[in-house]
């Protein structure tokens, strides 16, 4: 078994101290989504948190974006308490449609977080990024002219722009067909090593979490708790065939997906044919 | 380009050849008619050119079109505010909704012998009348189109905006609700246009309203029909020059409805 509760050697980032989050539910239930969830995420490390669907996975991320507020614990980035979205954070969304601002050009898209800086470094900055997402010549396009791949860029360039310390992704490549989704994977992995970026992925699909992640957190249903932490102890870069050919990654892919499927250390039933390494509802 | 083909050309004028038919009968009707009550369309339009190039074009309808617009931009600007104020700030929802149902209830030309009362026939009791007519459809969308905007843009914009709510308002929720706002625009465009000429109806020794209410009591029935006559066309000119700024404001908008439908 390839499991590890290895503490990373870098300086701790951004962490989870049990966090807890529980709603109040439409009929007036209270829904406990998360129940105690904590982890950390060390400087220039990309950790993936992988999950079951309706496992409270979004939930988690807006909790710890800062953009919901948890009923337990706390969430801390750079040594301090987030209460509301720290600057230093650039979070992209699945939902690109809905994230994106369709009355803005590309170009303001991405300049979007850059409000107060000089005209001048906008335009340098959103440059930059929409360089770094490989999308050159599209800059006076709307948003929705654009294929959900390039949208979906588009996104990510946004978030780069703003020099972010931590780039949070909820489910980024859910949306999209097969073939853009592998390419989206690699070019995350290429911009996370080129810019040593904090990279915090949340998805079910136990494959992206693994090609992408130096760590994998993996959650259990709702109320959803870390079931197992993965050091992923694959050479970079990484690559689509040979990576995912490897025996090791095979190794890391069952242990995933067996914590998933059969669930140890919790009670709540899971359904049991999942087709693929795909856990869908 | 494709060449205009013989259907394309008769689906584009059909409505028009439809409009020459619709004058025709009315000229015909009109020369059939004893009672005086129906004048033929030639004489209308005569009489129209007349009252164009007469006093009336300063005295009476330039007063009347300066009036609706003041009205219409004032109740529009006071709709926008307020409705931003309610839509945005939903802790003020339980307070208002009842007030503002029972309000807009009220037909605001009912308002206007109320409002002659306390201050007479004047301009800022016309312009205040067609104020309140386009206050209410742009308030009512304001605040609704403000509610409707997608929870998904509110995120982004707390991410990127250092989640200052001034700023979340003013660069997110307002754009967003831009088509909305434009529609409760529209409305309390044509709504302006109705009460300006009630408003003059009453006491009124001038403008629009008055000149067609005047005519009917002189039995100058052609230039009652004139009087029609300028007013639809006062509504499309209003009508048209706002759909060229709306075009403009709103292409995003129309472009991406006719992407996804």
């Amino acid at each position: 078994m390839t499991i590890s509760t290895t503490t990373s050697p870098a300086p701790v980032l951004l962490s989870a101290d049990g966090i807890g989050k529980t709603y109040v539910g439409e009929k007036g239930a209270q829904v406990e989504a998360i129940g105690d969830v904590s982890f950390t995420v060390a400087e220039g490390e990309f950790v993936a948190i992988v999950g079951p669907s309706g496992c409270g996975k979004t939930t988690l991320l807006r909790t710890i974006a800062g953009l919901l507020k948890p009923s337990r614990g706390e969430i801390r980035f750079d040594d301090k308490a987030v209460r509301r979205v720290p600057d230093g954070f650039g979070i992209v969304f699945q939902e690109y449609n809905r994230s994106l601002f369709p009355w803005l050009t590309v170009r303001k898209n991405v300049e979007f977080g850059l409000k107060d800086l000089p005209r001048q470094l906008r335009t340098e900055r959103a440059a930059e990024a929409l360089a770094r997402v490989h999308l050159a010549g599209v800059e006076d396009q709307y948003p929705w002219q654009l294929s959900g791949g390039m949208q979906q860029r588009v996104a990510i360039a946004r978030a780069l722009a703003t020099h972010p310390r931590v780039l949070l992704m909820d489910e980024p490549f859910a949306s999209v067909d097969a073939q853009t989704r592998i390419n989206l994977e690699l070019m995350t992995a290429e911009i996370s090593a080129e810019l040593g970026l904090t990279t915090l992925l949340i998805t079910h699909d136990i494959d992206e979490a693994i090609f992408l992640a130096d760590r994998v957190f993996v959650l259990s249903a709702r109320p959803s708790h870390v079931l197992m932490e993965v050091a992923v102890d694959l050479p970079r870069p990484r690559d689509e065939l040979a990576t995912k050919a490897d025996p090791r990654f095979l190794d890391y892919r069952r242990t995933v997906y067996d914590a998933i499927v059969h669930p140890t250390t919790d009670t709540t039933p899971i359904a049991t044919t999942i087709p693929r390494a795909e856990v869908l509802t | 380009m494709k060449a205009p083909t013989f259907r394309s050309v008769t689906h584009r004028s059909v409505g028009w050849i439809f409009v020459l038919v619709l004058m025709g009968l009315w000229e015909i009707a009109g020369r059939r008619d004893a009672s005086g009550l129906f004048p033929p369309l030639s004489e209308v339009l005569t009489e129209t050119l007349e009252v164009l190039r007469s006093d009336a074009l300063t005295n009476d309808i330039l007063p009347s079109v300066a009036r609706a617009l003041a009205g219409f931009v004032l109740g529009s600007a006071a709709g926008i505010a307020l409705g931003v104020v309610l839509g945005w700030w939903r802790a003020l929802e339980p307070w208002t909704t009842a007030p503002l149902e029972f309000l807009r209830a009220v037909p605001v030309p009912a308002l206007v012998p109320l409002a002659v009362a306390l201050y007479g026939s004047t301009d800022p009791m016309k312009v205040g009348i067609i104020a309140l007519g386009a206050f209410w459809p742009v308030l009512l969308n304001t605040v609704d189109g403000i509610r409707r905007v997608d929870p998904g843009y509110i995120e982004s914009a707390r991410v990127y905006t250092s989640g200052s709510s001034f700023s979340i308002l003013r660069r997110v929720v307002l754009p967003a609700a831009t088509p909305q706002i434009t529609t409760g625009l529209r409305i309390g465009l044509a709504i302006s246009l109705i009460l300006m000429v009630v408003s003059e109806m009453f006491g009124a020794s001038s403008g629009l309203g008055y000149l067609v209410l005047q005519s009917q009591r002189l039995y100058a029935m052609t230039s009652m029909y004139a009087g029609v006559v300028i007013l639809a066309l006062v509504g499309l000119l209003l009508t048209a020059l706002f759909s060229a700024v709306e075009k403009r404001a709103m292409s995003w908008f129309d472009g991406m409805k006719g992407r996804t439908s």
